[in-house]
């Protein structure tokens, strides 16, 4: 790299990682840890008291001051997480109205004063599923911000498996990045291997859904209308089973080993499972296979099942559980490959996050563990799965990484999807 | 040319006053904050029973944005004129004649309205300048506690990497990461990375497995 080229970038490589709930942001100089903020906007209405007292000329407003515009539990309606399922419509336009306005707030809130700036070097990282029109509209959102104020030099959008991939250092891998709304695998060789990724209906949310069914079944119908506490029941008394039908028959054996009690912070409501805990099983595996026929009474009874959809040009699929969806990704992969993606799996994403109490270890398991042994009983036997690190900024990290690695003079091209886009 | 004389000799009357408007029929003055207004019925309209009628009503609409208002009739009206009646409205009556103009009756202060409007104006004003401070102080705030945000990630990383009880054992002191780089350095997570070789060679390659 050019010693000029290498200073600038050192300086001014920025990285943006619009992720489903949270927009990370900042340029290398943040060091380890970037900016965060919720990836949501509200849109004010006009006739509120707090736009006409501020004169507000904008329509939305996004960072640290959105709670300060929110008054009642109806505004949440006002709350637009664009990003939701990974993929905006070409025509939600109050979905791109807050990239925009996101994105703006992100580079003027580091807009350097040093006399040497002419513009960042902006990585973006956009869903793995994101179609070509996103990239189009948010290199057209880039240009716009430019012509207000000349703040980006050039712009490149990588995929968020690809900075996973790049944070962690490995440059064969299989990426699962798992979140509240979707699954999705990425098969990583130095490129991400776009026709291998697999894409899955399912995530958090789903388990969220399931715990809310288990806590009716358990007489708390009416504490479960509630997404934060049920999110935090989950959290709190899930339980990912090595195997779901001896895991629930030792529960049901030895039932105080699995018993619970579990207080909600701040306030008086305490859950308790006693003989039914052996039903904290039933949502850990839910996340990673919900084939098991013990799940169709709770469909019956209307909880919806996680259906096929397609977002933009990728077919999600509702049912396919996580050990062979990785196998599906893997063998669109060239042969040769496949044992080497086989033997780096790195989860991401807070979907993964699972607690192991010491005294049923073995019954219970991480999400490591878990994928190594769905795999395991379809014949594959040498797998290495790991947690990412700090899950929450490493996409940010590949992002900062890529924007200083990759040369300047390397243009943008659509067919390769890579490439500075120069922007000034 | 009659009419100009006449209003010269009002504002000579007026002279501690100065004049901020002239037309033909009427005349503006001001002193201090005060506005006082003159409604001239000229000698040209003495044929017109009309008149005076005409030109007390444009008169009392002067009460607007004046404090005092007159009316200014030819001396020879004087007489068919019940000065009363300009004295129940606030009115002040000035007669004149090609000689001299005299005040035949004084104009009411009118003081109450006028007070009202600037009052709201400045209110008005003053909340504006308010408001400006608080949106300053805002956005003050909103940085301070940005930056104290920032402060406290920096040392909650700190205090995951320092551990709570100290051993005994001597330790190898390595140095902390730093949270925040100064231009120059490069974050800890660069370090040994095989990708910034990876994609230093970017567009001098053939793409392997990507497409």
């Amino acid at each position: 790299m050019i010693e000029e080229e290498e200073e600038y970038k050192k300086a001014y490589t920025f990285g943006a990682d619009y992720g489903t709930s949270d927009f990370k942001f900042g340029p290398i100089t943040c060091g380890e840890i970037p900016k965060i903020i919720h990836n949501r906007g509200y849109f004010l209405d006009k006739d509120s008291i707090m736009y006409k007292a501020f004169e507000a000329s904008k329509e939305v407003v996004v960072g640290d001051e959105v709670p300060l515009y929110l008054q009642s539990s109806e505004d949440l309606s006002k709350l637009i997480y664009p990003m939701k399922n990974g993929v905006i419509k070409k025509d939600d336009e109050k979905a791109w109205r807050v990239v925009e306005e996101i994105s703006r707030y992100s580079l003027k809130f580091f807009k350097p004063s040093r006399e040497d700036f002419q513009g960042f070097y902006v990585v973006a990282s956009l869903s793995s599923v994101s179609p070509k029109y996103m990239y189009e509209k948010l290199f057209e959102i880039y240009k716009k911000i430019n012509e207000e104020e000349p703040l980006i030099k050039a712009a490149t959008i990588i995929q968020q498996p690809l900075a996973v991939a790049i944070a962690h250092k490995a440059t064969t891998c299989v990426v699962i990045e798992s979140g509240h709304g979707n699954t999705q695998i990425c098969p990583i060789s130095r490129y991400p291997i776009k026709n291998a990724i697999v894409a899955v209906n399912r995530g958090g949310g789903d388990a969220n859904a399931l715990t809310g069914e288990i806590l009716k079944d358990l007489g708390y119908g009416d504490l479960a209308r509630e997404e934060a506490f049920i999110r935090k029941v989950k959290e709190n008394l899930g339980l990912i089973p090595a195997n779901l039908e001896e895991a629930i028959e030792e529960a049901k054996r030895n039932p105080e080993k699995f018993m619970i009690e579990f207080k909600i912070p701040g306030t008086r409501i305490t859950i308790e499972m006693g003989k039914d805990a052996w039903m904290r099983f039933l949502i850990g595996e839910y996340v990673f296979n919900p084939n098991h026929e013990i799940y169709q009474s709770f469909f019956t009874r209307g909880m919806p099942k996680p259906k096929d959809i397609k977002i933009g040009d990728m077919v999600f699929k509702g049912m396919l559980d996580f050990g062979e969806a990785i196998i599906e990704s893997i063998e669109r992969c060239p042969i040769e490959l496949q044992p080497h993606l086989y033997k780096q799996i790195l989860l991401s994403g807070g979907n993964f996050s699972w607690k192991v109490p010491e005294n049923i270890e073995g019954i219970a398991v991480d999400a490591t563990t878990k994928i190594k042994l769905l795999l395991k009983e379809k014949g594959i036997e040498e797998v290495e799965a790991t947690m990412t690190e700090f899950p929450q900024y490493s996409v940010w990290r590949g992002c900062i990484i890529y924007g200083y690695a990759v040369p300047q003079d390397y243009e943008w091209s659509w067919e390769r999807m890579e490439g500075w886009n120069k922007l000034l | 040319m009659i009419e100009q004389l006449i209003r010269e000799k009002i504002k000579n009357l007026f002279k501690e006053y100065s004049c901020i408007e002239e037309g033909e029929n009427h005349l503006t003055f001001k002193v201090s904050d005060s506005i006082l207004s003159i409604e001239i019925l000229s000698g040209k309209e003495i044929l017109d029973k009309n008149a005076i009628l005409n030109s007390a009503l444009k008169a009392i609409q002067k009460f607007e944005y004046s404090n005092k208002v007159y009316l200014a009739l030819p001396k020879v009206y004087a007489s068919i004129i019940d000065s009363e009646i300009l004295q129940n409205h606030g009115l002040g009556l000035l007669t004149y004649d090609e000689k001299e103009v005299k005040e035949v009756v004084p104009a009411k202060f009118i003081k109450k309205q006028l007070i009202v409007k600037e009052n709201y104006e400045k209110k008005i004003e003053e909340l504006k300048i308010e408001l400006k401070k608080l949106k300053e102080n805002y956005i003050i705030l909103k940085g301070a506690v940005d930056a104290l945000k920032n402060e406290i990630l920096k040392l909650k990383a700190g205090l995951i990497k320092t551990p709570l009880i100290k051993e005994e054992k001597i330790t190898e002191v390595k140095p902390q990461i730093k949270q925040e780089t100064s231009i120059g350095e490069l974050p800890s997570f660069f370090k040994n990375n095989p990708w910034l070789e990876v994609l230093a060679k970017r567009g001098k390659e053939p793409e392997a497995y990507g497409s």
